[in-house]
């Protein structure tokens, strides 16, 4: 008689605990981490609502100007996070930029930083919450402490905001590695040259890892010129992504003029055209309809004359364009303004003279946090 | 009375249950979720002939360093096997102030032949003629011909002489 109470009282223990657990929640696994995150921001969708900047006062010639000039230039009611290494370097920024916007918040994170926001994350936005995915690692963070810096601004920023949060991925990338639009994120050969065969097996790995993380549809260019994507494409909305042309800036400044602007030699080989051409088909099969836009690449694949690295504002149905312009290249800036105007789109110029030598221009340095509709 | 015995019963089968399912909890799951991080990094590795073949960058290089690169195979057969593995290095340089290396090139490469036992591993490191400069980063692929894994990179440190005099100091 007592052997039978034991049996059923064990089952039915065991039953009623094992019900318990199961209809319990279960503690989201890391790789879970990103279940709730939106779909990455679109470059040219919504209004700009957040901004990220870094501000270092040793690259204050790199980013004075366009900041002032960007800073001035937005609408009223933009937020504009100014990362700073330490408090120096934000009373700097005061002192140069910030009577230029009256929206600017510090947020000073006390380690070195470069002054280069717009590769350290990607931001996947569900429209209440913004997640920062950060990569595996920076390129370059083992000899660079600023660098090595940089990659701990994602978790800065989700420590400092509520609505924000951070997710470290395991894939290797650089957030300008990435441009999208509301349908179709483009992603650089450089993300695959960088990750298959060290944290993905294959393409099609990684093509998958990139659209659950991103959340939309990814196009893995496998023919393009080298660096960031925002160097030689950019949406534009209404299903039309402009991209670089080399052939278009042929001719258009003199020898000595192209010189001085690219100490380093402008790359004219046929490779190189074929690989812009290549973007544009791509966009193409993606079902985009193309503009072609003036472009000039430096001999070492690093310094661009560019004019689709730009930061895009859409509201009341109408995009403004904040293009950066360069001091000797006036016909090109003009062409350039005359093809965005073409598009529909609101002009603003930002002079990125100081910046461009150095690997970046507009949206190299700006990162756009939110945006609403 | 075989009510309040079954219950009773049922509350010590319930608690043995939890306790097991906590001592085994942290031996299958992570103890506290980790929202920071999606997954583990484990870098792929690479097969052939019925190895495993894992490489890594060493841990540090300092300029005037020739860098390093050290793979372990591991043969799961019970057959010995040798190979070829293709490895070259890439490096690049990291200007100051700009957003981005200058794009890596091919600075080394060689050719080493592998040999491991029958269910044996085998670590090898290579050192590589190039010597390393400030602001230098490396990273190497290892290619069976049919198939490659990259390693992650390695840079030299920019304040390296600095940081040694200070260590050498604060040791005298």
């Amino acid at each position: 008689m007592r052997d039978w109470r034991v049996i059923a009282g064990a089952i039915i223990g065991l039953v009623a605990t094992g019900l318990a657990v199961s209809l319990a929640p279960a503690p989201p696994r890391p790789v879970d981490a990103l279940a709730g995150a939106g779909p990455t921001l679109s470059d040219c969708d919504g209004a700009l609502s957040e901004l990220v900047i870094h501000y270092t006062a040793e690259t204050a010639a790199l980013t004075e100007t366009p900041y002032r000039q960007f800073l001035a230039a937005l609408p009223a009611g933009v937020t504009v996070r100014v990362v700073c290494g330490s408090r120096d370097d934000w009373r700097d920024f005061r002192r140069r930029c910030a009577d230029a916007a009256p929206s600017v918040r510090p947020l000073i994170v006390e380690h070195p930083i470069t002054c280069w926001s717009r590769d350290r994350w990607l931001a996947l936005s569900n429209g209440r919450r913004t997640t920062l995915l950060t990569p595996a690692a920076e390129n370059g963070q083992g000899s660079w402490p600023r660098r090595a810096g940089d990659a701990r601004v994602g978790r800065d920023l989700a420590a400092a905001l509520p609505e924000v949060a951070h997710v470290r991925s395991d894939l290797y990338f650089d957030g300008g590695d990435c441009v999208a639009d509301r349908h179709t994120a483009f992603i650089t050969p450089d993300v695959t040259e960088r990750n298959v065969g060290l944290s993905v097996r294959d393409v099609d790995e990684l093509h998958h890892r990139l659209q659950a993380a991103l959340k939309r549809p990814v196009v893995l260019l496998d023919r393009a010129p080298p660096y960031h994507a925002g160097m030689y494409m950019m949406p534009a909305g209404a299903g039309r992504v402009v991209v670089g042309d080399p052939s278009l800036a042929e001719g258009v400044l003199d020898e000595a003029t192209l010189a001085a602007l690219l100490p380093c030699g402008v790359e004219t080989s046929v490779e190189m055209q074929q690989r812009f051409d290549a973007v544009a088909d791509a966009c193409r099969d993606a079902g985009y309809a193309v503009t072609r836009m003036p472009t000039i690449v430096g001999t070492d694949g690093r310094t661009f004359l560019t004019w689709v690295n730009v930061i895009i504002d859409q509201r009341d149905d109408r995009r403004t364009v904040y293009l950066p312009v360069f001091d000797g290249a006036a016909p090109l800036n003009a062409a350039a303004t005359a093809i965005w105007e073409s598009l529909d789109c609101e002009v603003r110029p930002i002079n990125c003279t100081g910046s461009y030598r150095h690997f970046g221009s507009l949206r190299c340095l700006v990162s756009v946090l939110k945006r609403h509709d | 009375m075989q009510a309040r015995s079954i219950l009773v019963i049922a509350a010590v089968a319930a608690a043995v249950f939890v306790l097991g399912q906590l001592l085994l909890l942290p031996a299958t799951a992570p103890a506290t979720q980790n929202l920071t991080t999606m997954a583990a990094q484990q870098n792929v590795p690479l097969e052939v002939n019925g190895c495993t073949i894992s490489a890594e960058v060493a841990a540090k290089v300092k300029p005037g360093d020739n860098p390093s690169v050290q793979f372990t195979v591991t043969n799961t057969t019970d057959q010995d096997v040798s190979f070829d593995l293709a490895v070259s290095e890439m490096s690049a340089n990291q200007m100051p102030m700009s957003r981005a290396m200058v794009m890596p090139s091919e600075s080394w490469k060689t050719t080493c032949p592998v040999a491991v036992k029958a269910d044996a591993t085998k670590v090898v490191t290579l050192v590589s003629e190039s010597r390393a400069r400030q602001w230098d980063n490396f990273h190497y692929v290892i290619s069976t011909g049919d198939a490659s894994i990259r390693t992650t990179q390695i840079g030299t440190n920019d304040l390296p002489v600095a940081e040694d005099n200070a260590a050498e100091e604060s040791d005298a």
